[in-house]
């Protein structure tokens, strides 16, 4: 093979490798993230909207579920 | 500094002072801070078929809460008011309820069991999480409502406080799950797989929506997946859709579609498939699988008859799978 073929093969064939690489790399992510321990967030000082009583708590919701 | 949150697949980076896509944890000053822990923006008493929980303390009443926010975005949620709220809108108020006050109107409203519910508990996980450790130890059990997108490991820490769950499993395709949810299957249904290992009481819904997710072949699929991953006694429900939020296009689901369905999903080998959000006669009544002897009468969310004797068919003596006293 020709260095010039050589080098037509390697960018016919780069998309694939490419796609292969990602796949490794979020693969290789998602498994660190499964080992790292989880780190709980910390609570606000304040709420940021607004504060008002919850009213009819012991009548039904009407959302869903 | 950058932060990242690691409670769903998601897996947010923000920026300082930015929020994640729940938009209720945010990055302050390289922190990552939950914005709504001891602040639900609803507190009601429901019945626990409303969750829907057929097989877990039928009748008995559930102090239920939820705060703003969500890690999905379903162009069909019924609640999008507040689970696609942002805090600073200024649209939802909010009270401060720390954990102990749940449990004491628990307490004052005869609710053996508390429901992290509505919007999804995993955005409020940390209020989630210490609400249900401290009702457990008063003796108070916990349900979650929930679309179980969640990373395994606080998934698998906050199971250990949770008596039972109800788990969305909205379709069976990516696809689905990326085009209505902005979301993923694969967690969800590694979700429901762990729960029901570490012992929780499970039950399934499925949102039945017209043209989506509604064909025979797949409702056959997660009737199938359901059967083979989480058993024949998990009770499975289908939902009936309603148009709101960004898919008003779409007709209701019919009530002979949903009924299809439930055959569908008995035919597969499930004993107990209900059918939800639409009056139906048998749909929403407990059945023997053994004898086919009507176990549990229900009308809407009430009770009419339970006829379950010590958690068995009082006919054949079958032991029906639930959580009863």
């Amino acid at each position: 093979m020709t260095r010039r073929k050589f080098v037509c093969k390697l960018i016919e064939t780069w998309p694939v490798v490419a796609v292969g690489a990602s796949a490794l790399a979020r693969r290789a992510s998602a498994q660190k993230a499964r080992l790292r321990k989880f780190v709980r967030a910390a609570r606000m000082n304040q709420y940021p909207g607004p504060i008002k009583p919850l009213h009819d708590i012991c009548r039904q919701g009407k959302w869903s579920g | 500094m950058k932060v990242q949150c690691e409670l769903c697949p998601k897996m947010c980076v923000m920026q300082p002072g930015q929020s994640g896509e729940c938009r209720v944890r945010i990055n302050v000053d390289g922190v990552l801070r939950t914005v709504v822990y001891g602040y639900p923006c609803s507190i009601h008493v429901d019945p626990i078929e409303k969750k829907p929980l057929n097989h877990f303390l039928p009748g008995s009443a559930i102090l239920s809460l939820a705060t703003v926010g969500c890690n999905l975005h379903c162009k069909n949620c019924q609640n999008w008011e507040i689970s696609q709220a942002n805090p600073e809108d200024g649209t939802i108020p909010a009270e401060f309820w720390p954990p102990e006050r749940l449990i004491a109107a628990s307490r004052q409203y005869h609710c053996p069991s508390l429901a992290y519910t509505y919007t999804d508990p995993i955005v409020y996980y940390e209020y989630t999480y210490d609400s249900a450790k401290l009702a457990k130890e008063a003796g108070i059990r916990n349900v979650l409502v929930t679309a179980g997108y969640v990373n395994e490991q606080p998934w698998t820490q906050l199971l250990e406080y949770v008596d039972a769950a109800n788990i969305d499993l909205k379709a069976m395709t990516e696809e689905f799950y990326r085009e209505v949810c902005s979301a993923t299957l694969k967690p969800v249904q590694n979700a429901l797989i762990l729960a029901k290992a570490r012992g929780v009481h499970v039950e399934v819904t499925n949102l039945v929506i017209p043209t989506l997710n509604d064909k025979p072949e797949q409702i056959r699929e997660l009737a199938r997946w359901t059967r083979a991953n989480l058993g024949a006694e998990t009770p499975l429900h289908f939902s009936g859709f309603y148009p709101c939020y960004q898919m008003r296009n779409l007709p209701p689901t019919s009530l002979a579609t949903l009924e299809t369905a439930r055959q569908i999903g008995m035919s597969e080998g499930l004993n107990y498939v209900y059918i939800g959000n639409i009056a139906s006669k048998e749909g929403q009544n407990t059945y023997c699988p053994g004898c086919k002897k009507l176990l549990i009468e229900r009308s809407g969310h009430a009770i009419l008859q339970n006829r379950l004797k010590e958690g068995r068919c009082p006919e054949c003596g079958r032991e029906i799978q639930g959580v009863w006293k």
